[in-house]
Formats: structure tokens, sequence, C-alpha cells
């Protein structure tokens, strides 16, 4: 269980959503990923560094034009549980989901899920988003 | 002020295209309707589209004076055009020329007293413009099919709620975004 102190984080392969202060742009989180996919995140707490760069570096490869991962963007689980609707519901979950090895990828027992509570409106999402940009701190870049 | 002429410098090619876009209420550019399975297109295909977007303008078009402050917003969220399916990983898709089309058009309307947002595009082929200043932010999000929808959180308070694009800027909208 993801407690409500413990750090969650989101490694970004693609330059285009980060800005020159290392903050990162709303785009990063897409309509699609938080109402059906989930928000793909890792929980530090539960990888050494040098897993979390293994994990990074194995979904950078698989992208179209194989990528070098640039960093994490880090949050208290806390904030993501804390994105309500007007009527005080719960927009977000967050929970343990760690993954398999599959083709390319090793297992990730770190790994965890952002995603729909209940059923989003658009509204509901620039909400999230708004809210999700705010959260994460700044890119920690990766150590060459 | 920025004013357009009808030279086809880079910013009148876009700000033209956008006028047409607002004129015939929401036609869709051609470039972008064959992407190709690459990341992004090569600087010179992209031009070579911008020009065939250029062309295929229905003149002539109407002229649109906006601020300076926010050419470079439409600059960076007309670029987003020329990202296609695998931009952003296994499984994201190219940036939906409706999309772009309304943030435009949304950014046309936009009063010139407001603070420029910033341009922002998602794996799912949607687009944002985002205004942050402290812990104050807002966030419009374009969708296909003129849909679009908005969150602002001024001192703690959020307002939001959908909107047809090319239809007025919610007033709620404007006035967050006149106290971020």
């Amino acid at each position: 269980m993801i407690g409500p102190e413990e750090v969650v984080a989101r490694i970004l392969f693609n330059p285009q959503h980060i800005k020159a202060d290392g903050t990162v742009r709303s785009g990063l989180f897409s309509p699609t990923d938080i109402r059906e996919k989930g928000v793909s995140l890792v929980r530090l707490e539960h990888l050494t560094p040098e897993a979390l760069m293994a994990q990074a570096n194995a979904v950078a490869a698989k992208y179209h034009k194989p990528r070098t991962a640039e960093g994490v963007i880090e949050c208290e689980a806390k904030k993501v549980r804390a994105i309500f609707d007007t009527q005080g519901e719960r927009l977000l979950c967050l929970y343990d989901d760690p993954t398999k090895a599959m083709k390319d990828l090793p297992a990730n027992q770190a790994h965890a899920t952002a995603i729909a509570a209940v059923e989003l409106t658009d509204a509901d999402i620039s909400q999230i988003k708004t809210l999700l940009t705010l959260a994460f701190g700044p890119l920690r870049r990766f150590a060459c | 002020m920025f004013q357009m002429n009808r030279t086809l410098s880079p910013t009148t090619v876009t700000l033209a295209w956008l006028t047409t876009v607002m004129t015939a209420g929401g036609t869709t550019p051609p470039a972008g309707a064959n992407r190709a399975p690459e990341e992004q297109l090569a600087p010179k295909e992209a031009l070579r589209r911008n020009d065939q977007t250029a062309n295929s303008l229905a003149q002539p078009w109407t002229e649109k004076v906006f601020p300076v402050a926010f050419v470079e917003a439409y600059r960076k969220m007309f670029s987003f055009r020329a990202l296609a399916v695998g931009w952003d990983g296994h499984g994201s898709k190219a940036i939906l020329d409706d999309s772009v089309n309304a943030a435009l058009a949304f950014l046309a309307m936009l009063p010139s007293d407001l603070p420029p947002p910033e341009a922002s595009a998602a794996s799912d082929g949607t687009v944002d413009w985002y205004w942050r200043n402290g812990l104050n932010a807002a966030t419009v999000t374009f969708y296909k099919d003129r849909k679009a929808a908005y969150f602002a959180l001024i001192d703690n308070s959020g307002v939001k709620n959908g909107f047809k694009s090319f239809d007025e800027i919610p007033a709620p909208l404007i006035e967050s975004l006149r106290q971020l």
C-alpha cells in the first residue's frame, strides 16, 4: 500500500514536456491516460537508483526513435489523492501496481498507477492536469 | 500590437491560416491528414506543409490584430501539427489538427490584457493552453469536434466547465485569468 507521505515519481523521456526551468508542461498528463490507461508512476523507495535507471533505459529504448531518459519528477502520494470534485468525491486513485517482465521490459515491482476513480468530465480532466502539474516538482535529471 | 499583412512570412502564414479558420468556423487545414508514422517531420517537410496550408487558404482573408506577446504561443501551438504518430513514445497519437485549430482560434479571442499562455501537447493528440503564477494556475484543454474544457485555480478556489471552442470564451475563465 502506498502511504500518504510516500514519494511517487514519473520518469520523463520527452524534452517536449520539460520547460527551461525544469518544471513540466500540462501536456505530460494526457486525458486518455488519466481516464483509461492510468498515469504510470514509480515508488522511489522500492527501487535502487540502478534499478530505476535500468527501467528508464528499457522504456526509452521502446520509443519509435530510441531516447535517453531525462530524469524524474516527484510528488507525495497524498497530493495525487487530494484532487476532489465539487461534491467532495475523489477524482484520482493511486495504487501499487507491480508489473511483470514483458518482451522488452524488466519486471517493475515499484510500479504504481494513478487513474480516474470516477467517471470524469472534460472539466475534471482539466482540473487533474492543472493540479498534477502543480503538484509534481521540477525535473531531477539522471546522472550521466 | 502585431499587425498581419499579406507578405507570407512564417508568422503571417500562421496568423493568416488562423484567421481563415475563424472566418470559416473551423475548417481543417489539409496538411495533417496523412502523417507518416514517424516521430517528427523534418523541418523541410514541415515548411512545405506550411506552404501548402498558406496556398490552400480561401483568400482573401481578413486581417487580424493581436498582441505581440501571444506570437510565441501561436508559433509553439502551430508547431505541434508536425508531431506525428509515435512522437511521445509507443502508442502516442499525432496531434489533432482539430485541437490545434481550436486552440489557435481560442487564443485569437483572448483579451489582450491577459498573460500569454504556454502551449502544451499530450500523447493522445489533445493540446492545452496553460497559465501559472505561483500556486495559481489554469488549463484549457482542446479535443476533437470543437470540444474544450477549462479549470482555473485562484487562491485555492477552482472554477471549471466544458465549452465549445470557436464560441465565446467563458466569462468565468476570463475573470479567473485576470486574477492570475
